[in-house]
């Protein structure tokens, strides 16, 4: 439980905008914008935000779908984000991703156990009858049956579909499981059977998660630990239990506060209301990311970007003021 | 109180090339004038289907069927022309949708499409359109509205545009306001913000809300009263005090615990509910709800239950509630429905 499976250092990744013809005055949208934090082995670490502010490129940068820009991403002590792609290989095996729509994700001319054999064949762990049992394994595992191994995606519902990219993503016994929004697409009463099923596959398989999603009450159901991003930069990252007590940053508050509770008398803590929207991520003014929108931002916010300090044990807060606002 | 609208066993399908989608199979509801009643349930259980009936918007191939009453401050909605309905959509009920990135059109300025809806429900000329057109979006919260009226979607962020429908819907002052998941596609702070905007509204313009939501949390934050829909028809009616802490249906219990509670100190392990929603085109012949049921009984299975009254406010579609049904704990015994 103590070792980090994967530690992300610094991490940014840039994309260009709006460049002109003669490639002059070009414009990065940053997306990601230096980042760091660690996930232990088994471990559950929860990522949220609003959206834009670079939670699925955090994702999709550490599978290595975008090569990032600058930083380190140690898998196990080694740095995949240099790896060339022959290099990558082995470790493509251990890192995998369960997709936010389950209607895009699925190839629609493949059928489902095409669509699961093919990490199996790609990393030639298993063929013929042991490969073909493995499927069946694998669909009973995820609540599906035999018979659906020669379906096709159409003829699945949303959540039916979700089930077969996780069984998908089980198919080469990964370590780590990179699920992006993986529950926001589907109904209600079906969001809670795929997370159940998603903590139960973590006991048996010892697998490590980074769920990355919007909807923060599922968040802290799931995750140990969680880290809030804000337009590119890691905010405040603590354990969940933590995060929902004793939140320190401006705008982790504001967003817990801003969840909808479904209880009717609950007591309406103060609402904080952020006004205004998020801002641009291409060409970010320096300074802090929300101090736009923070009530306590100060002339010292829109000057200097916050670093990520370590306030108490394990829960770590970029904002110059974070003492002064929560009298620590 | 007032009624303001009284829907009574709306049916509405669709004759599609594969066959009849029974979308609402006969739902009832009343809603009083200032009260925000929301309609909750998941996709495909009909609460769109049934807001979009009220406005008069069912194209071919859907149709509302025979025997199904809506009644708007005395006016019966399903017998007017479309004509007539026109006259009522705009002035007299007004709807937001959910995403408003496709409801508002690109090619045109906020101004255009503002002005539009103003000029030909009132006969206000163009200074005087304009000038109400901007005094909404001051009152919806857009900054310097005399500017940002001049430009177009997409210069506005998700959330500055569901203010200007929101302010376009308002436009007419209409006495009843049907908002179809008016935040789902909007960030959690955002929506903060509009939900704010719409309960802010309801206090100062006196206008009744429909709010068509799948989020069990928008519901409890702004409604007064619920009804639960599950495959096109009404599961549960009630307060918001009745059906959060009281349900009585097993499909109204089992939302409940298939969310997790933010405010909860230990780890829950959520509860779902097994199975999937049915499919409208062959519904099961009982009640919609009996296949994911674990206190389904033989006749669950054979025929609907009637709505059976509670108590004054709240009513369940659930044989469990019936008088002769077996005692389980959680639900009470009480009547045998009309």
């Amino acid at each position: 439980m103590s070792k980090p499976l994967i530690e992300v250092k610094n991490l940014k990744k840039y994309f260009e905008v709006g460049k002109s013809f003669f490639g002059k005055n070009k414009n990065y949208l940053t997306a990601v914008d230096g980042i760091s934090f660690t996930i232990k082995k088994g471990e559950t670490f929860g990522l949220v935000g609003e959206s834009g502010c670079g939670k699925s490129t955090t994702g999709r940068t550490i599978v290595r779908l975008y090569d990032a820009t600058d930083g380190e991403i140690l898998f196990d002590g080694v740095d995949i984000a240099k790896l060339t792609p022959k290099e990558m290989h082995p470790y493509r095996k251990r890192i995998q991703m369960i997709f936010q729509d389950p209607y895009a994700s699925l190839n629609s001319r493949m059928t489902v156990t095409d669509i699961i054999a093919e990490g199996i064949e790609t990393h030639g762990l298993l063929s013929g009858d042991a490969k073909q049992q493995r499927i069946y394994d694998l669909l009973e595992r995820v609540g599906l049956k035999r018979e659906h191994a020669n379906r096709y995606p159409h003829e699945f519902s949303g959540g039916q579909r979700q089930r077969i990219g996780i069984a998908r993503a089980l198919a080469i016994e990964p370590d780590l499981i990179i699920c992006d929004e993986p529950i926001s697409a589907l109904d209600v009463s079906i969001q809670a059977q795929v997370v159940n099923m998603l903590e139960d596959l973590q006991d048996e398989f010892k697998l490590t998660y980074l769920f990355i999603a919007h909807d923060l009450s599922m968040v802290k159901h799931i995750s140990d630990r969680i880290g809030v991003m804000y337009l590119g930069k890691m905010m405040e990252i603590t354990s969940s239990e933590e995060l929902y007590d004793n939140p320190l940053h401006p705008y982790t508050k504001a967003l817990l506060s801003s969840i909808p509770v479904p209880d009717p008398n609950a007591d309406k803590k103060e609402r904080i209301i952020l006004e205004g929207d998020v801002g641009s991520p291409i060409n970010p003014k320096p300074g802090c990311r929300f101090a736009s929108r923070c009530r306590y931002c100060e002339q010292r916010c829109t000057e200097e970007t916050p670093e990520l300090r370590e306030i108490k044990t394990d829960h770590f807060i970029a904002c110059h003021f974070v003492e002064k606002i929560n009298n620590l | 109180m007032k009624k303001l609208l009284e829907v009574k066993n709306l049916q509405t399908s669709f004759y599609t090339h594969l066959g009849e989608v029974q979308a609402v199979r006969g739902i009832s509801f009343t809603l009083n004038e200032g009260d925000i009643l929301g309609i909750v349930g998941e996709s495909g259980s009909g609460k769109s289907v049934a807001s979009l009936s009220v406005m008069g918007l069912i194209e071919h191939p859907g149709v509302i069927k025979e025997g199904s009453s809506i009644n708007f401050d005395g006016v019966e909605l399903t017998e007017l022309s479309s004509r007539e309905m026109t006259e009522i959509r705009g002035n007299d009920i007004a709807m937001i949708f959910q995403d408003p990135m496709t409801s508002l059109n690109p090619v045109y300025s906020i101004k255009n499409q503002m002005l539009e809806v103003i000029r030909k429900h009132t006969d206000m000329n163009h200074e005087e359109a304009l000038e109400r057109a901007v005094e909404l979006l001051h009152m919806v919260g857009i900054p310097d509205p005399e500017k940002r009226i001049k430009e177009y979607p997409h210069q506005f962020s998700g959330g500055m545009r569901q203010r200007a429908l929101i302010a376009t819907a308002l436009s007419c002052n209409p006495r009843l306001l049907i908002a179809d998941e008016p935040t789902t596609a909007l960030d959690v702070t955002i929506q903060a913000q509009i939900l704010d905007l719409m309960r802010d509204l309801k206090d100062r313009l006196k206008t009744s809300i429909i709010l068509i939501t799948h989020d069990l949390g928008v519901i409890a934050e702004l409604c007064s009263h619920v009804v639960v829909m599950y495959g096109g028809m009404m599961m549960e009616k009630g307060t918001v005090e009745d059906v959060f802490y009281r349900p009585q249906h097993p499909y109204t219990l089992g939302l409940h615990k298939s969310i997790p509670k933010v405010n909860l100190k230990e780890k829950e392990r959520l509860v779902p509910i097994e199975g999937s929603p049915p499919d409208l085109m062959a519904p099961p012949t009982g009640c919609p709800f009996s296949p994911r049921c674990p206190y389904a009984m033989k006749i669950c299975l054979e025929k609907p239950a009637p709505m059976i009254n509670i108590n004054d406010t709240q009513s369940s579609a659930c044989w469990l509630n019936h008088k002769g049904a077996p005692e389980v704990e959680g639900f009470v015994q009480v009547g045998e429905g009309e």
